[in-house]
């Protein structure tokens, strides 16, 4: 089973290396062989030894030989190494750059409605960690891997060339580590294991509550309840794993003791060779290579636990990176030039289960504006989308000039059409560069212009860089709605034909409100506009008001004839006359 | 030692005393493993005594050798037993112990701190450490240190037994620890410029995704690219550097300990040859070089495991650097007037205060207003203790509030803000967090107060509705009318509130507004204004420009005395024209 996972890891990744696939055939290899040639030494070692011991006297030729052959089997096993971590390193990094790669163009490559829920730190996070994590172990584990698989086979060989049994003897301590290692890699071992990461996540997830909570829980002197349960928690984990630490006490410290005594096993087996009758010297000879890699093994096996352990944590890092960008791809056409209004035909659309939009139809004439009011959740926000594409309708015609909208090249889509949503941003470049977004050539003219018409050119104005002035640097801090109507003087300068505008719920002033309420007047003339409006005062003037409620079209109409209507338009206007009147302290009308 | 643990992985004093046990049971551990080689020596000696008479010999029967053997085992069974159990307890008490520091360090941060979402990441993050914490801390740490102590202790009698064969064996381990240390000091100081390599790549994507609508509508997803893959290719190539360098060093110094045996070969045949020592010597030593080395390795291993812990390190420094409130637990002002006096304030993005003197008095409503970054929010937390201040003092009913434990100041406040704070569980008890042990009735009449009771009839199961993580099923409005009505029922004589809070939710404002109406009642209220026309009849309008006060006054006089308030009047009139047509 470990080995189909390992397998598994390694065919995912090697997708990932492009033209630098033969380096980790390169390190594999040479990890191995330099696994080996290490090993060397102890037979040549072991050579003399033998030769002494037996001989009786010091053959001077013979020692020089093995001798020379014990340097420079290392010396050149060394090198092997050394290059080995040199390609496993420039494959690692060649795959976590690459995974990067991919998976930021494919980020880029989702439609906008991917990016709705998904918290921006955290898609980074799986990301760069995942890449990362998976470069961890390529650079580190990998030419170990290699060379532990290799130096048991070499190992083996060696235990048999001299005498089998003293050989089998010196595996006695290794199948015992074996035998603890497998007791506690049993599905109950595992399943403790994971068992404490969840724990973990648990805490982790709680903690996140905890810290969340705090300003409420100091706010009302309530602190140590909650510090209280959050201590619990901590305890009861550490009680858990505890217990659980200590339940593999006995084995645990049963193969610390035995898995390096080779010793241990081998002279009692050589004695009771000796005691048969054998040459006391000859079993003495045949012995020192036992001794002498005896404990390497040990080591070796440690090692293979721990390997696959982080051959494990790269699996999860690349299965987090692939669900986390798993996404329908959308199609685009070839359409570019079409121009005219904007229809929305049966138009139905849901979010997972939950159903925002019902079968909506309405048409937004050429150089019109209509306004979307109603409730929040009511699905005004989802018709927006769904005009600059963030998705695709489940059911309907969403068409603009006529062809659908799916029709449409990407680039030219885009291009066709102006939003300007709630939270703008601008990019961290100087304002010039980020207007110029809007028009490449635009000249100083025109760029001074869509700051007029944009109520931005006293921020601009008010800069020591002016125009130069490079946002997000230190001291170059802009409200939110400041921030808006530098979008907006963008939105200007690209001049598109379709122009949908979301109006922020709450102005932090009222300065701003008005600003950016007469510049979204005067970016909506003479184009085809969608506006979403969230205080009335705004759509007074649309040439066709709809009042969405619960995914339909409740009510369509000019303001006055919605008003003499008396539903459910009227209601929102008669509470937004209310709030508009109210006063702090004092006396309420 | 322990003042050094203690400062070195930011340790509690038990834990620094737990990791020195730690390190003293390992020692004695790692000194039991030379029982195997011994006895191999014993044996060879025993079975090629006929070939030196020099030594003397040893005459055991196979049974002595195997009670010794058994004898042994136990002994090394128990050390290891000993040794497992001591380090564990100690490990996860003290990552407990962490757990719990953290948990209540982060109780007594400023609340101002709380508004960065960051912290929360970073003590969730911190939670996850400890794993590695505990790993590195039962299996690194004690290693590192037992390992150097035994290595010492055999190397000194190694060295003893034969000085030239000793040094023959020793000299790998100063100079493949040397190399490490050497490459480990370089990569540290190109590591620093990678980390900041690093950030500005991860920022660069970050960015990339929280801009994605303007790139997505400005076409600009390759330059976007083109601009990432630069960062990340500069960085990669950096760090690249940076790891096949200390990978070649670390490997290289891993591998030279091999090398070491090979010495003592070399050396000990001379020495054979001349005389100098005798069979038993050499072999001694080649066996004694084969399993010396091992732990060694592992120090080196291990200490790229440290290095991990430089960053779990930092971020527990971190949180231990933010400054903690604390103060008198009892507090009972004698009225509740806030007086600001000349008070100075300033600290990374919250706007400067400068030299602020004004009282907010009981009883009456007093209006903050000014442009947006002019100082209106930071003075009203700085009200509550959210931060300290520089410069200054702010007195509620004549006492400091900065000798006040925050816990118990905050008693006296009700804080009604923008961002609200929901728990996944039911209306009710949201609510009810207002006052602990309210009982139902009470909390209906909060609720009915605050204006809930309108959504509260439309929800599945009423005021037993569990709301989701953070509240995630209720609109803007309805998560302020709860908190709204956690402040009815916690019943503070201080309000603080900013006035945006009403238009969270367009279609419920006039809602709000009455739930606000009924809460202010007769309380010290301290408000931020946005809007001219609704504060225009408070008692006391603070008006801000740039973190200092330009005008006091009710609206009559302040109407007389500052052009800079006629100014945001007529603006509101235009307001009001465009808005009520």
């Amino acid at each position: 089973m470990k080995k189909e996972k390992k397998k598994s890891v390694l065919t995912r990744i090697i997708p990932y290396a492009g033209k630098r696939k033969y380096m980790l055939f390169l390190a594999m290899a040479f990890s191995a062989l330099s696994g080996i040639l290490l090993l060397m030494p102890m037979w040549y070692i072991h050579n003399i030894i033998k030769n002494v011991i037996l001989n009786g006297n010091v053959n001077y030729t013979m020692i020089r030989e093995n001798i020379a052959y014990a340097v420079i089997f290392p010396c050149v096993g060394l090198g092997l190494y050394v290059l080995a971590g040199i390609f496993s390193h420039l494959f690692a990094f060649e795959v976590e750059e690459n995974i990067i790669k991919i998976s930021v163009k494919k980020l880029l490559d989702k439609p906008l409605g991917y990016f709705m829920n998904k918290e921006s730190g955290k898609l980074r996070g799986i990301i760069i960690n995942g890449a990362g994590e998976t470069h961890n172990v390529l650079a580190h584990q990998l030419p170990d891997i290699a060379s532990t698989f290799v130096s048991p086979v070499v190992i083996l060989v060696f235990l048999f060339l001299f005498d089998w049994r003293l050989g089998l003897t010196s595996l006695i301590p290794v199948f015992i580590g074996l035998i603890f290692m497998a007791t506690m890699l049993t599905a109950q071992g595992k399943k403790n294991r994971e068992e404490y990461y969840k724990q973990i996540n648990t805490l982790s997830a709680e903690t996140v509550e905890y810290v969340r909570g705090i300003p409420v829980v100091k706010t009302f002197g309530q602190s140590v309840e909650s510090f209280k349960r959050l201590y619990t928690s901590i305890i009861v984990m550490k009680d858990s794993v505890l217990k659980m630490t200590m339940g593999y006490r006995n084995k645990m410290s049963m193969f610390e003791a035995t898995s390096g005594s080779t010793a241990f096993f081998l002279v009692p087996a050589a004695l009771f060779i000796i005691a048969a009758g054998e040459n006391p010297h000859e079993v003495v000879a045949d012995s020192i290579i036992y001794f002498l890699i005896g404990p390497i093994f040990g080591v070796l096996i440690m090692r293979t636990a721990t390997i696959s352990q982080y051959l494990y944590f790269a699996e999860l890092a690349l299965d987090k990176i692939e669900d986390i960008l798993e996404y329908d791809e959308m199609a685009y056409g070839k359409e570019d030039q079409t121009t005219g209004g904007i229809e929305f035909k049966n138009v139905s659309f849901s979010y997972g289960s939950e159903k925002v939009l019902d079968n909506i139809s309405f048409k937004v004439n050429r150089g019109e504006t209509v306004a979307l009011v109603g409730r929040s959740g009511s699905g005004k926000t989802t018709i927006a989308r769904l005009a600059a594409r963030f998705y695709d309708a489940d059911e309907g015609e969403v068409l603009l000039g006529g062809s659908n909208i799916k029709e449409y090249d990407k680039t030219s889509l885009m291009r066709k059409i102006s939003f300007v949503f709630q939270n703008a941003r601008l990019f961290k470049m100087s304002l010039r560069e980020n207007l110029l977004c809007g028009k490449e050539d635009a000249i100083d003219k025109e760029i001074e212009q869509a700051l007029f018409d944009a109520g931005a050119k006293e921020i601009v104005d008010g800069l020591k860089d002016g125009l130069e002035t490079v946002y997000g640097t230190k001291g170059t801090y802009f409200s939110g709605g400041e921030a808006q109507r530098l979008v907006i003087a963008r939105a200007f300068l690209k001049d598109a034909e379709y122009v949908i505008l979301d109006e922020a719920t709450a102005f932090a002033d009222p300065e701003n409100e008005r600003i950016i309420q007469e510049s979204f007047k005067k970016l909506a003339e003479n184009k085809t506009t969608l506006l979403i409006a969230h205080r009335l005062s705004t759509v007074v003037n649309a040439d066709k008001i709809l009042v969405i409620e619960k995914g339909r079209i409740a009510e369509e109409g000019k303001h006055e004839a919605l008003l003499e209507k008396n539903g459910i338009y009227k209601s929102l206007w008669d509470e937004y006359r209310r709030s508009v009147n109210w006063k702090i302290g004092g006396k309420n009308d | 030692m322990i003042n050094y643990f203690m400062k070195k992985y930011a340790m509690s004093q038990t834990g620094a005393n737990n990791l020195r046990k730690a390190v003293f049971s390992r020692t004695i551990l790692n000194l039991t493993k030379m029982f195997p080689p011994m006895i191999a020596f014993m044996f060879i000696f025993q079975s090629l005594s006929d070939m030196d008479t020099a030594e003397e010999a040893i005459a055991l029967t196979p049974q002595n050798y195997v009670l010794i053997i058994l004898a042994m085992l136990f002994v090394m069974f128990f050390v290891a037993r000993w040794d497992y159990t001591r380090l564990y307890t100690n490990v996860y008490s003290e990552s407990a112990n962490v757990r719990v520091d953290i948990a209540n360090r982060l109780k007594k941060l400023p609340l101002s701190y709380f508004g960065k979402r960051n912290i929360s990441d970073l003590a969730a993050t911190m939670m996850g450490d400890m794993s590695l914490y505990e790993e590195i801390f039962s299996h690194a740490v004690p290693h590192i240190y037992a390992t150097g102590i035994s290595t010492t202790i055999i190397s000194v009698l190694i060295l003893n037994y034969n000085l030239k064969l000793g040094l023959a064996a020793l000299w790998v381990i100063p100079v493949s620890l040397l190399i490490f240390f050497l490459s480990k000091n370089k990569r540290k100081k190109s590591n620093e410029k990678w980390v900041e390599q690093n950030r500005e790549v991860l920022d660069d994507l970050q960015e990339t995704i929280e801009q994605i609508q303007e790139i997505k509508s400005y076409n600009m997803e390759e330059k976007a690219k083109k601009q990432f893959f630069e960062k990340l290719q500069k960085s990669t190539k950096l760090k690249g550097t940076i790891e096949i360098v200390t990978g070649v060093a670390v490997a290289f110094s891993g591998m030279l300990l091999k090398m070491g045996i090979v010495t003592v070969a070399v050396t000990g045949a001379q020495m054979l040859l001349a005389g100098e020592i005798n069979i038993f010597v050499y072999i001694v030593f080649l066996i004694m070089t084969a399993s010396i080395y091992l732990p060694i390795e592992g120090i080196i291993a291990f200490m790229g495991m440290i290095d991990m812990l430089d960053s779990v390190v930092g971020r527990i420094k971190e949180i231990k650097t933010m400054p903690i409130q604390e103060g008198e637990s009892k507090f009972h002002p004698k009225n509740y007037d806030i007086e600001f006096k000349d008070v100075s304030f300033g600290y990374e993005d919250y706007s400067v205060v400068r030299n602020v003197s004004f009282t907010a008095k009981q009883g009456e409503v007093t209006a903050l207003i000014g442009a947006s970054g002019s100082g209106k929010t930071t003075l009203t937390k700085l009200a509550a203790r959210f931060w300290d201040i520089n410069k200054g003092k702010i007195l509620l009913g004549g006492e400091d509030i900065s000798k006040v434990d925050p816990e118990a100041l905050l008693k006296n406040f009700s804080i009604v803000f923008q961002e609200v704070v929901l728990f996944n569980t039911s209306i009710k008890e949201n609510i009810r967090i207002g006052k602990k042990g309210a009982t139902d009735a009470e909390i209906f009449e909060a609720a009915k107060i605050a204006r809930c009771d309108e959504f509260i009839e439309k929800m599945p199961n009423g005021i037993e509705t569990v709301i989701g993580e953070n509240g995630e099923r209720l609109s803007g409005g309805e998560r302020q009318r709860i908190s709204i009505a956690r402040a009815i029922l916690k019943d503070a004589p201080i309000i603080l509130m900013d006035e945006a809070t009403a238009s969270l939710d367009v279609e419920n404002e006039s809602l709000i507004q009455e739930a606000l109406s009924e809460l202010i009642r007769e309380k010290t209220v301290i408000v931020i204004a946005h809007r001219m026309r609704t504060i225009r009849s408070a008692d006391k309008i603070v008006l801000l420009n740039n973190g200092e006060i330009e005008a006091i006054g009710n609206d009559k006089e302040m109407y007389e005395r500052s052009a800079a308030y006629r100014k945001m009047l007529s603006d509101s009139k235009i307001e009001q024209t465009v808005t009520v047509n």
